[in-house]
């Protein structure tokens, strides 16, 4: 928990340092931000491992373990895409994504303690499919990112506005590329993940009586899998028409605002059903 | 060593001044062998540019440059000081690096000064005019210069109307390479635009005007291809760019000409430059979805923008340049104790080894421990010398007056 903290911590203080660079456009603080972001990272990887160790097993149940998991794939995906497309200005809508996402994990830890985990979750392809889809999940998030920044840019060049935003975000053709970049990578991991959610299910028929007991657990990853489904599906319908018909970078950046809003669909449903 | 500076420029002198003064680069020669015939001249640099002419000049100790200078270029003394600037000292430095930063220059910022001042130097070099202080100061210059234009803003954004329409392209279409330009009309403001266009490394360039012959000449001096002017919607599509300035009466192009290129381009994004008056684009076309217009007062307002922001970096590289001249003064300053440090360490040294060569003469000393003993007398001159040679190194430039005592209290730090 510590070492959460002080990632939660270190987040904060790096996006309340991007707000200042924002305003100052310094390289000095623009490279502190990013060490305050990879030691926030960091940190972040040691929490989970350190909690892994304490239970024993990897477990992606609780809404402390995805929100501590989700804040770290997102905090990698904007390191990542800050090396490749040097483009520090994501994070002002990353790092509140990942802020939020640590804020929930830290608040879900203190009102309930964490879960026992059954022996039933542990399976290879759980393991793998629950990263998948975080990982997933982050690129989209970033996709949903950048298709904002492109929608905000956009209003900048045709209303004419020169200020801030429009000397310090990306050209709307580098906000597309990120967006195209952030849509196939994250629609791959999360067809990596559906499959191996696939593998599990027929462990589950295979294995039926793992879950007599717990008959909700089994009812619980359907519904995960009927959402990430959906989500899945419909972002390949998106894919493919961009790839087939040629969408614009604009119609691409609005796709990404959609495809954002179903997966917070899925969540929000499947973090009612866990609390349930 | 004294540095000078006698220059003139577009705020000091009008151009017919100017001109009497420049000095091209094939004359370069003629020009430093009259400056050379001072005798009071030791090292001496020219930059002449078509905004300033500026002659940095060495002397052993100060002299009036005016009437050297004057004499040397063979103009009126009296009309050289009406229009000239002096500067000596601290100032010469700081005007150096401002004027190679672009500070002084009549675009606040520009960069091709740089690029000037570093071949003015080049050329000194290669007429043997240089020697040791201009040396440094080409080093200083160069390296400050390169610290103002990295740490702040001054060369950053856009000051001049085609630069502007060049930069917002960028906002669009991050590089250029792979777009293509239409350019309506052929005249002054065209050829800027596509001069900055093919600065900026555009993929291709299409123009079209009334007259055909003007289009192709323009086209043909940058490789692109000429279009009849009743012909240019049919390739609009093609165009990401479109720059017009015709002296049209009316708009020249109209919002269904520009949604039929959109259709065919599948609404791939166009950027439309307006530099006309009355305007070209039909106001209407800037409504259409990734269709960006931008006519000369937009760019105008752009422009004066980024001129203030240049203008508020002035300051902090003033700062800058202040902060470096005090730092380069020490160290030109402690320069000048070079010859005594070398003429002591020289002095010491051979005390030492007159010293020791007597003692090996009367005693009998192994190779071993003649070794010893050397490396011993030469940590004794070095813990010896430590003192003066550093009391030396910060008290050479100080200028004050002391004592015997005192000098000697400094020198070898002793207490009192």
């Amino acid at each position: 928990m510590l070492y959460f903290d002080l990632a939660v911590i270190f987040y904060i203080l790096s996006f309340l340092l991007l707000i200042v660079n924002f305003h100052f456009n310094k390289m000095m603080l623009q490279a502190l931000q990013t060490v305050f972001t990879g030691v926030a990272a960091l940190a972040n990887i040691v929490a989970l491992m350190l909690h892994w160790q304490d239970m024993r097993q990897l477990h992606s149940y609780s809404i402390f373990d995805l929100m501590v998991f989700v804040a770290l794939a997102l905090a990698i995906v904007y390191l990542l895409m800050n090396l490749k497309y040097k483009r520090p200005y994501l994070g002002l809508f990353l790092l509140p994504m990942i802020i939020i996402a640590g804020l929930v994990a830290l608040f879900a830890a203190s009102e309930s303690p964490a879960d026992n985990l059954s022996f039933a979750m542990d399976n290879l392809w759980l393991y793998l499919h629950i990263p998948l889809i975080v990982i997933g999940t982050a690129f989209f998030l970033t996709a949903f990112a950048t298709g904002l920044m492109y929608f905000i840019m956009e209003q900048q060049l045709k209303k004419k506005k020169f200020g801030k935003i429009f000397e310090r975000f990306p050209s709307l053709d580098m906000l597309d590329r990120i967006n195209r970049a952030a849509l196939y990578i994250g629609f791959g991991s999360y067809t990596a993940g559906i499959l191996c959610a696939a593998g599990w299910v027929s462990f589950r028929v295979t294995h039926a009586s793992l879950f007599a007991n717990n008959p909700d657990l089994g009812a619980s990853f359907q519904l995960k899998l009927f959402f990430a489904m959906l989500v899945w599906v419909m972002l390949g319908i998106i894919l493919l028409l961009k790839t087939k018909r040629g969408m614009t970078a604009r119609q691409t950046a609005l796709a990404s605002i959609m495809g954002f809003v179903a997966v917070l669909f899925a969540y929000a449903a499947v973090a009612l059903f866990i609390v349930r | 060593m004294q540095l000078s500076i006698l220059g003139l420029n577009h705020n000091t002198a009008p151009i017919a001044v100017r001109e009497k003064l420049s000095v091209p680069e094939q004359e370069l020669a003629q020009a430093y062998k009259k400056l050379f015939a001072d005798s009071r001249v030791i090292e001496a640099t020219i930059l002449s540019t078509c905004n300033r002419v500026e002659y940095y000049i060495v002397t052993k100790e100060d002299v009036d440059i005016l009437d050297a200078i004057a004499t040397s270029c063979g103009i009126n003394e009296q009309t050289l000081r009406e229009h000239s600037y002096i500067h000596c000292g601290s100032n010469a430095l700081r005007h150096m690096v401002a004027v190679a930063s672009g500070i002084d220059s009549l675009v606040l910022g520009e960069p091709q000064i740089f690029g000037q001042v570093k071949d003015a130097f080049r050329f000194a070099r290669d007429h043997g005019s240089v020697h040791a202080y201009i040396n440094r100061l080409e080093q200083f210059v160069l390296r400050t210069t390169k610290k103002v234009r990295t740490d702040t803003g001054i060369s950053e954004n856009a000051v001049s109307v085609s630069y502007a329409a060049v930069d917002l392209a960028k906002k669009i279409f991050g590089s250029l390479a792979d777009k293509r330009a239409l350019i309506i009309g052929a005249g002054e403001m065209c050829e800027l635009a596509v001069e900055h266009l093919v600065g900026a490394g555009i993929g291709g360039i299409t123009v079209t005007n009334r007259t055909l012959s003007k289009a192709e000449d323009l086209a043909r001096q940058f490789a692109g291809k000429a279009v009849a002017f009743d012909k240019f919607a049919d390739s609009l599509h093609e165009a990401d760019i479109v720059i017009s300035s015709t002296g049209a009466p009316v708009a020249v192009v109209e919002s269904g000409m520009v949604k039929r290129a959109m259709t065919k381009r599948k609404r791939e994004p166009m950027f439309f430059i307006d530099i006309a008056v009355p305007r070209d684009i039909a106001e209407d076309v800037g409504k259409l979805d990734n269709v960006y217009v931008y006519d000369i007062d937009d760019l105008k307002q752009v422009v004066e923008a980024n001129r203030k922001e240049r203008e508020h970096e002035a300051t902090k590289a003033i700062e800058l340049i202040n902060g470096a001249v005090i730092r380069f003064e020490h160290e030109m300053d402690s320069l000048a104790a070079d010859p005594l440090i070398v003429a002591l360490r020289e002095q010491t040294l051979s005390v030492f080894e007159q010293e020791f060569q007597k003692y090996c003469a009367k005693n009998p000393v192994s190779e071993e421990e003649k070794e010893k003993l050397m490396a011993m007398c030469n940590a004794m001159a070095n813990k010896l010398l430590h003192a003066p040679v550093k009391s030396l190194k910060s008290y050479v430039g100080s200028g004050g007056s002391y004592s015997m005592a005192e000098a000697a209290r400094l020198l070898f730090n002793l207490e009192k």
